[in-house]
């Protein structure tokens, strides 16, 4: 039996351990030893606060009264975190550029920092959080009753209870005191509270903890397992209508999905933690994951709590408090009081982050901006700045949770958990289009974002609040029914005529209409000021940019000892001191420096500033001391464009050099090449040099000695004349043969192409070679058969290269019983002929044999007499071959013979072209 | 006088051109026509001199040459080169290989004689190029 | 660069997949009165949809941190991401 006692007391324990878990925390995190607080596991658990009391106790209700629609709370944040890379990573990388202190600052930073917009976000954000605290309120107080309530359980209707029974009040009180002891300590560069992580990270292992438990409970304690469970749940009605969808869920299913992907980034409190707590991207990279897999389990914890609660519990049960009730009605008070925990966890984490980020931004955004009017605050010799801005976040912290209390406490409402959530969801959408666009459209001005969102705004209030107000008997009852001025077209509930919409999506499709319209449209029409077209830069293309400080495009000037002051003062002479020592740049001008900081040192000045106050009240504190043109909106556009002709120039260079270096490697390879074909003229040239001397030696030498005094006899006079007009000879045909060969290579010969019988010009070499055999009694075949095989040749070339081949196979043939013959070969192609020359001689050494078509290889005829040809005669002999389309080739060499082919195309086939 | 000289060359009609001149001074004129015999036939005929052509078939002049030197007993034979190849760093080439003078072709007959002359007296030209035209 | 690429592509396809998935049309199709084990195929389709969504965002991620360490080396705009209180970042 649990009395109000012991609950009070386990209640309290444990938001006292909490409080112990959060201040040695921040006694650690002040030392330095606090990392575990940037670890991507602590961070994904401090996500989970977008888990609040609505996901503990209310998924259940929604689950057990619309089916699955609880899901698309959390498949849309699954979305949004899975596509982080996108999304949520510009968000952090901007907000630590620009140190954002909260999605007002972010939103009015994009928008030319202007104060105006930042007030109006934060105004909205109250409004619009207001009553989700309130929820977290009556979660705990509902669950409170429910727990100590003996006999029956109610509806889930707020007792009236007298003010200081209600539990709300005393959660209220004790958030009040956490949050300024831990989320307001002083003000740090960039709003992170280390305590407030580690407590709401470990309230979230107890949501899904004791989530768990229940469900658990629920499958094995109150059935025997899954099959079980869904095999009793087979006769009830009402579970089964759970099973499906039910006709026309599509427009509240997309809608939910788009509310809920909306609110992980554009509720304050879900802001803070992603983008404002956050350490590094690493961090963003885990929880892509970890945090859907988180809201996984939640979602599937859900199923067997709502099944079990509609078979087990009475009708008259709040689906709401299923979880509690189940354990406590099957006797297990322990369980259930794990689960009222569970759902305190859930409330308390929601209230305290919700409070810090609002806090934030009504001293950053409504209160400071007032005060830095007041000459009181802003006169010289006022003091410290930052003490007053401490006293300021109190205040609102308190003032914040009064308000939420009250609005608990003054709308006892009957509606369902979820739906003053959802409520919530669409007034913090209106910052979507404003945030969505800032950071991808750079043409999104600051009055359309103003008009956007006072539109959306204003049709968030009209068509959601206005009917919740007045279906609680509150207020706008008469509105409700019968229009604005007895308008009925324009009834809140059902605008221009769309009777029996869902209130949600009805809500959220005119006031997301008229939002993004508004944006649209308006950011079109207007022109953005030098600011705002700095900032829209800077935040659209925060991937790209690189070192380069776009805002000292604004000249601005200030003493240093001026800017010391306004630095002393809002952030405390500590900071201060650091912030100018790191920049050597201590006031009083004591080390020589510049008296006059240039304007990064400014614009770096102004965003430590910012961080504490805000970037809109940072810029006007500075602008204040630091005297400063207005800078053109042309000067601007300059500046920017000469930033894009500077990034396109650098891409182009990129792209230059990449031609360059690939040109580089082509003159690389054709260098390589030249040099060698250099080489291989040296070669030749060489080689022809020693060529034509060796006749000429032989030419000189007997010249001289028949010039000579000496006497000789006629024998010899003879032998000497003919020996030298043997070689003069040989001469004369090494230099045909040579300039033969180069007009063949270069092309410049002149073809007499004609379609002959090959057979007959065989023969006709073979003719001319008949005396030459007979000289060296080498007999000569004709095996060709009677044939005729016609092709399109030059008959004289052809009759060259036959001759060529026939005579080196007599004159090599050094066998005893020399032969040589011409056959014809079977070619594999039917529209080649080839035909073989082949003798009986002692064959060509392999190592030879790739030399053999090169011009003066002589290797392979060591035991000849070398007394004509110079070795160009087969170089000669393919090239006419090659130029006349076919080859030549050494078929095969043994010391049994050698085989030439000659190969030709048919003149009956496709003649390819012949070299010209 | 009783001087070998051995000739390895292996154009025909130069060897007939070089034997008919020394044979005419006086020398006796054997011949060797491929590289790989040199050796063979220096031990056969144990000339005074041996005239080498740097361009034969299978042992090239250079790799003889450098035997030749190499090789104890017919270390100090004098050698001289005949070469297609009239740059001085051939020149220079085949005076480091150890050839004793060298002449390049086309060669005049008479420096040809004047060389092989020093050469058996004992002398060497310093500079191993054309005395007259 | 073609790795570069391929993941940037996956990585905005996943979300992109996920969401289609998600809505009618498509999660009408799975609307059947199916049971396994008693379980909705309804039930089954979207929670393994999700699982997979999971998996596949953590191998995601692997990737996508070697990126952000290799792109490390070029921060834009003076934003310190490892270091919350930053330096003088006017550099």
């Amino acid at each position: 039996m649990l009395t109000s006692t012991i609950v009070f007391v386990v209640a309290g324990l444990y938001l006292g351990g909490l409080f112990l878990l959060a201040f040695v925390t921040d006694r650690k995190a002040e030392r330095g030893t606090a990392n575990f607080i940037n670890s991507p596991v602590v961070y994904t658990l401090s996500l989970a606060v977008y888990c609040t009391s609505w996901t503990f106790y209310g998924a259940v209700g929604s689950a057990a009264r619309n089916g699955l629609e609880y899901l698309t709370i959390y498949l849309g944040p699954t979305l949004v975190l899975i596509g982080w890379w996108f999304l949520l990573r510009k968000l952090v990388r901007i907000s630590k550029a620009q140190r954002i202190t909260s999605i007002a600052d972010f939103i009015s930073a994009r928008y030319g920092k202007s104060a105006w917009l930042s007030a109006l976000v934060t105004l909205i954000a109250l409004i619009g959080v207001t009553p989700y605290i309130a929820l977290q309120l009556k979660a705990v107080a509902a669950s409170f009753d429910a727990l100590v309530a003996t006999d029956e359980l109610l509806p889930g209707l707020v007792r009236d209870r007298s003010l200081f029974h209600d539990t709300g009040l005393w959660v209220a009180a004790c958030m009040a005191v956490f949050v300024i002891l831990f989320g307001s300590r002083n003000l740090v560069a960039d709003e992170r509270h280390p305590g407030v992580v580690s407590a709401i990270a470990f309230e979230s292992i107890v949501k899904l903890f004791s989530l768990g438990a229940i469900a658990l409970f629920a499958v094995y304690g109150l059935h025997d397992g899954v099959a079980d469970l869904f095999a009793q749940a087979e006769w009830h009605a009402g579970v089964k209508r759970l099973y499906g969808f039910a006709d026309g869920f599509e427009p509240r299913w997309i809608a939910l999905t788009f509310l809920s992907a909306a609110a992980i980034m554009c509720l304050p409190r879900q802001f803070q933690v992603t983008v404002l707590e956050n350490h590094n991207e690493h961090q963003l990279a885990t929880a892509a994951w970890l945090f859907p897999l988180y809201m996984f389990l939640v979602s599937i914890f859900v199923i067997p709590i709502a099944i079990s609660g509609m078979t087990k519990l009475p009708e008259t049960a709040n689906p709401d408090l299923y979880v509690l009730h189940l354990p406590l009605d099957a006797g297990y008070g322990s369980l259930a009081l794990l689960a009222f925990v569970g759902g305190l966890s859930a409330a308390t984490s929601m209230v305290i982050v919700a409070s810090i980020a609002l806090s934030i931004m009504i001293s950053n955004h409504l209160v400071t901006p007032v005060l830095l009017r007041l000459p009181f605050f802003t006169g010289p010799d006022r003091g410290d700045f930052s003490k007053v801005l401490l006293v300021v976040r109190r205040v609102s912290i308190v003032a914040i949770l009064t308000l939420g209390f009250s609005y608990y406490h003054l709308t006892g409402t009957a509606s369902p958990l979820a739906s003053i959530g959802l409520i919530s969801f669409v007034g913090v959408a209106q910052f979507l289009p404003a945030l969505i666009g800032g950071i991808y459209w750079e043409r999104g001005t600051k009055a359309g974002a103003t008009t956007g969102l006072l539109g959306g705004f204003f049709l968030w209030v009209y068509t959601l609040m206005v009917p919740s107000l007045g279906g609680s008997g509150w207020a706008f009852m008469d509105l409700v029914r019968d229009g604005p001025l007895g308008i009925a077209f324009l009834r809140p509930a059902a605008l221009f005529g769309t009777e029996g919409w869902d209130p949600i999506v009805h809500g959220l499709v005119w006031s997301m209409t008229a939002n993004i319209t508004l944006y649209a449209l308006v950011s079109i029409l207007t022109r953005q000021s030098p600011l705002e077209r700095l900032q829209s830069a800077v935040f659209v293309d925060i991937f790209h940019r690189r070192r380069q400080r776009v805002e000292e495009a604004l000249q601005r000037s200030a003493t240093t000892d001026d800017l010391f002051q306004l630095s002393q003062r809002i952030l405390g002479p500590e900071r201060a001191r650091r912030i100018f020592l790191d920049y050597g740049l201590l006031p009083g001008g004591r080390t020589g420096h510049l008296q006059t900081p240039g304007p990064d040192f400014v614009a770096h000045v102004e965003r430590q500033i910012a961080s504490s106050v805000g970037a809109a009240s940072a810029r006007s504190l500075v602008a204040r001391i630091a005297k400063g043109e207005i800078i053109s909106l042309d000067a601007v556009i300059n500046i920017l464009d000469e930033t894009q002709e500077a990034i396109r120039y650098s891409r182009e260079l990129e792209r230059k050099s990449k031609e360059l270096e690939e040109t580089a490697a082509q003159l690389r390879r054709a260098n390589a090449q030249l040099t060698r074909m250099d080489r291989l003229k040296d070669d030749f040239l060489s080689r022809v040099s020693h060529e034509l001397r060796t006749p000429m030696t032989s030419i000189c030498s007997f010249s001289e000695i028949l010039a000579g005094e000496q006497v000789l006899d006629s024998q010899q006079t003879r032998r000497f004349v003919h020996i030298i007009q043997q070689e003069s000879r040989r001469l004369t045909r090494l230099l045909d043969e040579i300039l033969d060969l180069n007009r063949l290579e270069s092309g410049r010969l002149e073809w007499d192409l004609r379609t002959v019988d090959a057979a007959q010009v065989v023969r006709e070499a073979m003719e001319t070679m008949r005396g030459l055999a007979r000289n060296n009694a080498v007999a000569l075949e004709d095996r060709m058969g009677a044939r005729s095989l016609p092709v399109t040749a030059d008959a004289d070339r052809l009759k060259q290269v036959f001759i060529n081949l026939l005579s080196n196979a007599i004159k090599f043939n050094s066998t005893d019983n020399p032969a040589a013959w011409v056959e014809i070969a079977d070619a594999a192609d039917g529209g080649l002929l080839e035909i073989r020359i082949r003798d009986n001689g002692p064959g060509i050494a392999p190592e030879d044999q790739a030399r053999l078509f090169d011009k003066f290889a002589r290797g392979w005829n060591t035991r000849s007499r070398r007394s004509d040809g110079a070795g160009l005669g087969l170089a000669i002999s393919r090239q006419i071959m090659l130029n006349l389309g076919g080859d030549l080739t050494l078929a095969s060499s043994s010391d049994k013979g050698s085989c030439f082919a000659v190969t030709l195309r048919r003149a009956d086939a496709d003649v390819p072209a012949v070299a010209e | 006088m009783g001087t070998r000289i051995l000739i390895a060359e292996d154009e025909p009609y130069i060897l007939e051109s070089l034997s008919f001149l020394l044979t005419r001074e006086g020398h006796a004129v054997e011949s060797v026509m491929d590289g790989a015999a040199i050796m063979q036939a220096i031990r056969l005929h144990r000339p005074d001199l041996l005239i080498l052509d740097v361009m034969l078939p299978t042992t090239n002049g250079f790799d003889a040459l450098r035997k030749i030197r190499a090789t104890d007993d017919v270390r100090h034979l004098p050698v001289l080169a005949l070469t297609a190849k009239g740059q001085k760093a051939d020149r220079q080439r085949m005076l480091d290989l150890g050839a004793d003078d060298f002449v390049t072709k086309p060669f005049s007959n008479k420096d040809l004689v004047a060389r092989v002359a020093r050469l058996l007296n004992g002398a060497p030209l310093e500079d191993g190029g054309q005395v007259a035209g | 660069m073609k790795p570069d690429k391929r993941v940037r592509d996956a990585a905005l396809l996943l979300p992109l997949a996920g969401l289609l998935l998600l809505m009618p049309p498509y999660i009408r199709v799975f609307d059947q009165p199916a049971f396994f084990a008693g379980v909705p195929l309804l039930y089954i389709y979207i929670f393994c949809l999700w699982l997979v969504g999971i998996l596949l965002s953590a191998l995601l991620s692997r990737t996508l941190k070697r990126r952000l360490d290799a792109a490390d080396m070029d921060l834009p705009d003076g934003a310190d991401r490892r270091d919350p209180d930053g330096g003088p970042d006017d550099r």
